[in-house]
């Protein structure tokens, strides 16, 4: 019987995978442990490995998505099993993981396979306490791999939390998939020589997809305008002067998330998602913090959230931005990392944007997104005289779904408010 | 909230219940007296009719009792020690638990079969028993073990009101015990378990006795072992859910109780957290009970009953890494 390459369930909000790339070609003799699948769930990639040696048939086309539990490819035994299983049509499958609502009940009914249990080709029974088994089953993952730390050697359920961190961790996994010129340099398409060709793939494919998206769903505008940052500088600066003390650097973008959540607080409406027939206002401010990374033709954006960002005073927001944004820059963000946001800030000002405006696209399913500019000195008009103050301009896309003009303004006004009087933030 | 001990608080509930409803009266032998002082005092209110001493025979306790409530009374058979439960078995076992059934419905048995339990007072084999798991592998009888001086009195009304046989065990090492118990009136359902001490790493389910042990070993352990103690208070009804719920939280579970290890009460509760919690379990279960040997005479008793040293060291068992 052939064994499952099946989708894993990797984090709790987990629901599907986009299939990236077939490490292994149709009909490929393929060893128990090798990597023959690199999937993408949200924006973490994973490698899912074979269960057993044997020859891969492919059931499920590269940068198709597949749900949780479907299974998207076989391992045949035996090349005369391959030919078989070539010929058979085929059919939607899961394994016994979870099936999220809406997959065929004729699919759930497929036999069980041997993938998600202790693998029969093993003599000696491995000790794994049921909880651990089951969340074993549910990553898909093959328990042979995994030390146990527990009496006798048991795999007990810190085990399995380790070993789904860690893989998602190893520096191998996050190597974007080789990036294959299929148009060589140099030549002409319709008048235009080549210089580079970059499949669309992983992390740029998701990025493309899903601010495509979010301008087809939405009614989306920009309001632009000016923050004067005099007193914001002043304090930061005195924040820095302390950073012994406090323990750590308070930067711009910590100070935005702290008052932008209490302009949220003020304006629940900006903190809502259009879902169906209902906009929800969300009970938690999660804000998402956009983060480049990679460089060039590999180069990237991914948004980890910080939960419940009201909550938290300015040291643990900075702490905790700056654990995320170093996550994210060595490719360790975990799917329940990005997942949950209500509301994104990307500060331009952190990679050097100066005097400038936008229009930034939403990250859906949520209704705005503040993108802000560098600080940087202006002459700007105060009682009548012209002074130079630092400045910081923004762009706040809304979703006029939602939002209206005016309850956008008061937002944007309550954010200035609070930055140009930062004294309001205590309150 | 003041506090009374445990024993005083069953005094305090048969009074009240008592009051309120004139049927229930109390047979037994030196009950006038009160050997534990639960029921020391009643008399002199109610009158002997109410609060009745009887011959040293259980049997006739158990059968008066089981007729007077056939005819309508709401009777406390008084045994004194649980273990001479045994000579009344034929009442208890065959008749009271069973005629309710027999008779098509029809009749009704509302009795409270009261009786002390526990070790610890090196009183030998026939006085230190906690016959739990043959109660509760009875059909048609109620079991409560209440853990401390509110739960005492809340099911103790509890079960003066139940339609119901009820088999009520009392810990002889608790009597003194003093504990939270509200002024004026209130009563605790049966088949509601208590969460007596919260935690994350591992789940004690303890019974009578047991509980305060498991309490001071949690404590004992704070900082180190996030213990969770839960107490059923009944095990008949029994809560199994808000254990199901612990367990998920914790995956692992000790299990404690006072009556033998074999067949007994933790064997039963560790199979239902099996039944319905197995997936979630991250640890074998580790039970504590009283070794398969009679409860031995004076100071040997305490190698024959479960203490907090060995409460102690199955948590350290199963929540070991």
């Amino acid at each position: 019987m052939a064994e499952y390459v099946a989708i894993p369930k990797l984090g709790m909000a987990m629901m599907d995978a986009m299939l990236v790339e077939w490490r292994h070609k149709e009909g490929e003799q393929v060893n128990k442990g090798d990597i023959v699948l690199l999937i993408e769930t949200e924006k973490t990639k994973w490698e899912v490995e074979a269960n057993a040696p044997g020859f891969l048939h492919i059931l499920v086309p590269e940068d198709t998505k597949a749900n949780v539990g479907r299974v998207v490819g076989l391992i045949a035994q035996t090349k005369d099993e391959l030919a078989a299983l070539q010929k058979e049509p085929p059919k939607e499958m899961y394994t016994t993981a979870p099936v999220p609502s809406g997959a065929p009940q004729e699919a759930m009914a497929q036999p069980a396979s041997a993938v998600t249990q202790a693998p029969a080709q093993s003599t000696e029974r491995v000790k794994i306490s049921p909880v651990a088994r089951k969340m074993a089953e549910e990553a898909m993952m093959d328990i042979t791999t995994v030390r146990g730390t527990g009496p006798d050697g048991r795999i007990v359920r810190e085990d399995i939390e380790r070993a789904i961190t860690e893989k998602a961790t190893r520096k191998e996994a996050f190597k974007p998939a080789p990036i294959a010129a299929t148009t060589p340099s140099g030549q002409v398409i319709d008048f235009k020589r080549v210089k580079q060709t970059i499949p669309l793939k992983s992390t740029r494919r998701a990025i493309a997809e899903h601010m495509h998206r979010s301008l087809q769903v939405a009614a989306q505008l920009t309001n632009m305008g000016e923050i004067d940052m005099s007193e914001i500088v002043r304090i930061r600066e005195g924040f820095v002067a302390q950073e012994k003390t406090i323990g750590v650097r308070i930067s711009y973008t910590d100070i935005l998330v702290c008052a932008i959540c209490k302009a949220i607080k003020a304006n629940p409406v900006i903190n809502s998602s259009l879902i169906e027939n209902n906009i929800i206002l969300w009970e938690d401010i999660n804000i998402g913090v956009a983060v480049a990374v990679g460089e060039g033709a590999e180069s990237g954006l991914i948004v980890p959230v910080v939960r419940n960002a009201d909550k938290k005073s300015l040291v643990e927001l900075s702490q905790e931005i700056k654990a995320l944004t170093e996550k994210a820059r060595t490719g360790k963000l975990l799917p329940d990392d990005v997942s949950g946001g209500t509301f994104t800030l990307t500060n331009l000002g952190a990679v050097g944007g100066g005097y400038g405006f936008g229009t930034p696209i939403i990250n859906q399913p949520q209704a705005a997104i503040l993108a802000s500019g560098a600080i940087s000195d202006r002459a700007v008009v105060r009682s009548g005289q012209i002074v130079i103050r630092p400045i910081l301009t923004y762009s706040f896309t809304y979703d006029h779904r939602v939002i209206d003009g005016a309850p956008a303004a008061r937002f944007t006004m309550h954010l200035a408010q609070l930055l140009e009087n930062p004294a309001m933030m205590l309150l | 909230m003041r506090q009374i001990p445990y024993v005083m608080a069953i005094n305090e509930a048969f009074a009240e219940e008592m009051a309120r409803n004139d049927k229930i009266f109390i047979i037994g032998e030196d009950v006038q007296a009160g050997t534990f002082r639960a029921t020391t005092g009643l008399v002199k209110r109610f009158g002997p009719d109410r609060v009745m001493d009887t011959p040293l025979s259980e049997t006739v306790v158990a059968g008066a009792a089981l007729g007077a409530s056939m005819c309508g009374y709401h009777p406390v058979a008084d045994f004194m020690f649980a273990d001479f439960m045994w000579c009344a078995a034929d009442e208890i076992f065959l008749k009271t638990a069973k005629w309710h059934f027999i008779h098509g419905g029809k009749v009704q048995v509302p009795i409270v079969l009261f009786g002390n339990i526990g070790g610890g007072a090196r009183v030998g084999p026939e006085h230190s028993q906690c016959p739990e798991s043959v109660v509760w592998h009875t059909p048609g009888l109620k079991l409560v073990v209440p853990s401390c001086a509110g739960d005492a009195k809340g099911l103790l009304k509890t079960a003066l009101r139940d339609p119901n046989p009820v088999v009520y065990f009392y810990h002889k090492r608790l009597l003194g015990l003093p504990g939270d118990v509200p002024d004026g009136e209130y009563t605790i359902p049966f088949g509601v378990a208590d969460v007596k001490k919260e935690g994350k790493d591992v789940t004690v389910i303890a019974t009578s006795y047991m509980v305060q042990h498991a309490l001071a070993v949690a404590k004992e352990l704070e900082g180190k072992i996030s213990v969770e103690v839960v107490d059923p208070r009944t095990l008949e009804p029994f809560d199994i859910d808000t254990i199901v719920k612990s367990v998920q939280k914790t995956g692992r579970v000790v299990i404690a109780d006072e009556d033998t290890k074999r067949c007994g009460v933790t064997g039963e509760i560790a199979m239902q957290i099996m039944e319905k919690a197995f997936d979630s379990l991250d640890a074998p279960i580790q039970r504590v009970a009283a070794a398969n040997l009679p409860i031995a005479g004076g100071y040997m008793e305490q190698y024959v009953l479960p203490g907090p040293k060995d409460i102690l060291a199955a948590i350290e068992a199963v929540a070991k890494k």
